[in-house]
């Protein structure tokens, strides 16, 4: 209960009071523009935090995590663009309503569904993280190295594209952590003598060149043109009668979501996806609607893909394991914070982690008010001249690239992450494991090191019994993935044929 | 290049660059202590790792997307190089003045001609972020120094 006074009390300061909304409004705006992921709209405004408290500027940062992932149902529905990768699912059912003359009423669905999902999702996350970061103080070395190395494997198998791809990008993640001064030995490792390299690559520019700059290069190759909005939206009243149509797919949904959404690296997309088909599967009436404009479909959708973006912040906050990649840009803000994510947070900073719980709450109470306040108007978000966004976009960029250390350095490190994140999509290589990777590489690294160390330069700690039930675990969903990988492959000549 | 060609040489390149990297730590020093693997194990595995994992597309190369030509292409590169002299003139020339000039170039290679967005955008962005950034945040962007200017 202590906990919760100290983490209201935290909340009720002006500054976080203030940003909690105005997040919520920048993530809303944000994920209406396709093209701007929840994760590039962290990234540009994480500089706007540095000189911030932790809690406002996370609660900055969740707002825009939790309102892009909403809106970025908007051009999904009207353009049958998703603004963001986890409103891909929201297509399949959101745009053919919008072709029978029923957008408003998609839109109004998808707010609706990404609140309660949301709420449903923030209630599971205060009801089982104290549980998980409890549980996580008795881990060792051991335990952490079989997590990282579980992250990875779970982000290069469920990532998309080629499985083998997905463990190249993570592998390359953790080489890139390792540039530096090594924390045990204290020798310089792929420095070349840039005497920059020392202090290791910093993350923030990193993800922003991997995640902003990256994007920004692949609008800018196309003719940039601004997007016409919708035709007749129809009307947006759902009435009783359809929201109690659409109560069990919601719940169902938001449940799927959630517990996807806290498997490290896997995020409201695939979260979508599942519940998505899960609830055409289980649906009692009229399944042959779905795909052609069924109300349902968006509510799984949405309610799914909000409810596993909140799930990401499990094994962020309790084991500093990234949920996904938006959540590792909000690593990236608690360590620049000097504050860093993992069971030890609860117990030294439960201000801040009751705080964050609080924030979310609230923060989707919020997206109910300003999200219906403004329905009409979201959708000509899409209309901004994408001319001057991406342009606008770069130049935020830098800023956050520069303002960590005021180096020009890192904003060089930013350009390059930038190409080297383009050419990665261009070849088919996931960026996210890269991401994943860099965060959990030293966390690999150094509990392998330590856990060699503490038994004595032998591999008996790989048979702790938790070590061993998580790297069983990756071991299966690598070869899972695989076997799908295959049977896919074995029956696309047959669909061609 | 066909697409999955370009995939079998990146495949075939990366496969290099593992073995540059495990052949690189053997310049690390030996571990401190006798039981830590020190240093080079990790790149060691990670170098491995990549170099199986790159066989995959070696012998089953995918198609993936086509690189820019002509137009698309100048846009990129261009935006690139923009964006490397950006970063070399902040602290020659500040924040405000670097940023005018990366924006009015940038939107110029992308095929903005009107007179207002070319110079009401660069204008507003340039000393809107610099106000806000160094008066609000206390984040300290670079000033020119030209003059005594204040920005």
């Amino acid at each position: 209960m202590n906990d919760w006074l100290a983490g209201l009390e935290a909340f009720l300061d002006p500054t976080v009071l203030v940003l909690t909304p105005v997040g919520i409004l920048l993530g809303v705006l944000i994920g209406a523009v396709p093209g701007l992921s929840a994760t590039v709209g962290i990234s540009i405004f994480l500089p706007f935090t540095f000189t911030l408290d932790p809690l406002a500027g996370l609660a900055l940062l969740l707002g825009i995590y939790n309102g892009a992932c909403y809106a970025g149902s908007i051009p999904a529905v009207l353009l049958r663009t998703p603004g963001t990768p986890a409103s891909a699912a929201t297509v399949l059912d959101g745009y053919p309503m919008t072709q029978k003359g029923q957008a408003g009423r998609a839109l109004s669905t998808s707010l609706v569904t990404s609140v309660a999902g949301g709420l449903i999702g923030t209630f599971l996350l205060i009801v089982f993280s104290p549980y998980v970061a409890q549980f996580a103080l008795s881990f060792g070395p051991p335990e952490y190295f079989g997590l990282a190395v579980l992250a990875l494997a779970i982000i290069a198998s469920l990532g998309g594209g080629m499985i083998s791809k997905g463990i190249i990008s993570g592998a390359l993640g953790v080489l890139i952590a390792m540039v530096g001064l090594d924390g045990i030995s204290g020798f310089n490792r792929f420095t070349f003598g840039i005497s920059d390299l020392s202090a290791g690559i910093s993350l923030i520019p990193l993800l922003i060149g991997l995640f902003g700059v990256a994007e920004a290069f692949s609008q800018l190759e196309k003719k940039l043109h601004a997007q016409k909005g919708a035709g007749e939206v129809g009307s947006y009243r759902l009435g009783w009668k359809r929201l109690r149509h659409i109560t069990p797919a919601t719940m169902g949904s938001s449940l799927i979501g959630f517990f996807i959404g806290a498997l490290p690296g896997v995020g409201g997309d695939v979260g979508g996806y599942v519940a998505y088909n899960e609830t055409r599967r289980f649906a009692r009436t009229d399944r042959d609607q779905f795909g052609k404009g069924d109300i349902r479909g968006v509510a799984a959708a949405e309610s799914a893909n909000n409810s596993a973006q909140v799930g990401g912040l499990v094994p962020t906050l309790t084991l500093g394991i990234p949920g996904n990649a938006a959540a590792a840009v909000l690593i990236g803000a608690l360590l620049i914070q000097g504050l860093r994510p993992g069971p030890q947070l609860f117990t030294g900073s439960p201000e801040l982690v009751y705080g964050v719980f609080i924030a979310v709450a609230l923060g989707f109470v919020f997206l109910l008010v300003v999200g219906y306040a403004g329905i009409r108007f979201w959708g000509q978000v899409i209309r901004i001249p994408p001319k001057l966004l991406w342009p606008a976009v770069l130049v935020l960029s830098i800023v956050g690239a520069y303002a960590v250390r005021t180096n020009p350095f890192d904003v060089l490190v930013m350009v390059a992450a930038g190409i080297i994140g383009y050419l990665m999509t261009k070849g088919g290589y996931p960026v996210a494991p890269l991401l994943i990777g860099l965060i959990v590489g030293p966390l690999a690294e150094d509990n392998y090191r330590l856990a060699m160390i503490q038994s004595g330069g032998g591999y008996g700690w790989l048979l702790h019994p938790i070590t061993l039930v998580l790297l069983a675990v990756s071991l299966v969903s690598i070869v899972v993935a695989v076997w799908r990988e295959r049977r896919e492959k074995a029956q696309q000549p047959k669909e061609l044929a | 290049m066909d697409t999955t060609k370009r995939d079998r040489l990146t495949a075939g390149l990366l496969m290099v660059f593992a073995v540059i990297v495990f052949a690189f730590t053997f310049t690390f020093p030996a571990p401190g202590q006798p039981l830590d693997p020190g240093v080079a194990a990790m790149p060691r595995i990670v170098a491995v790792i990549i170099f199986a994992a790159a066989a995959v597309p070696l012998l089953r190369p995918q198609e993936g997307e086509r690189l820019p030509r002509g137009m698309g292409a100048a846009r990129v590169g261009g935006t690139a190089v923009l964006l490397v002299a950006y970063a070399y003139s902040l602290d020659a020339i500040g924040f405000v003045f670097a940023t005018i000039a990366f924006l009015v170039l940038e939107l110029l290679l992308i095929g903005v001609r009107h007179w207002l967005p070319l110079v009401a955008m660069p204008l507003v962005t340039s000393i809107g972020l610099f106000l806000v950034f160094r008066n609000a945040l206390d984040v300290p962007l670079p000033t020119s120094g030209i003059g005594g200017f204040p920005l």
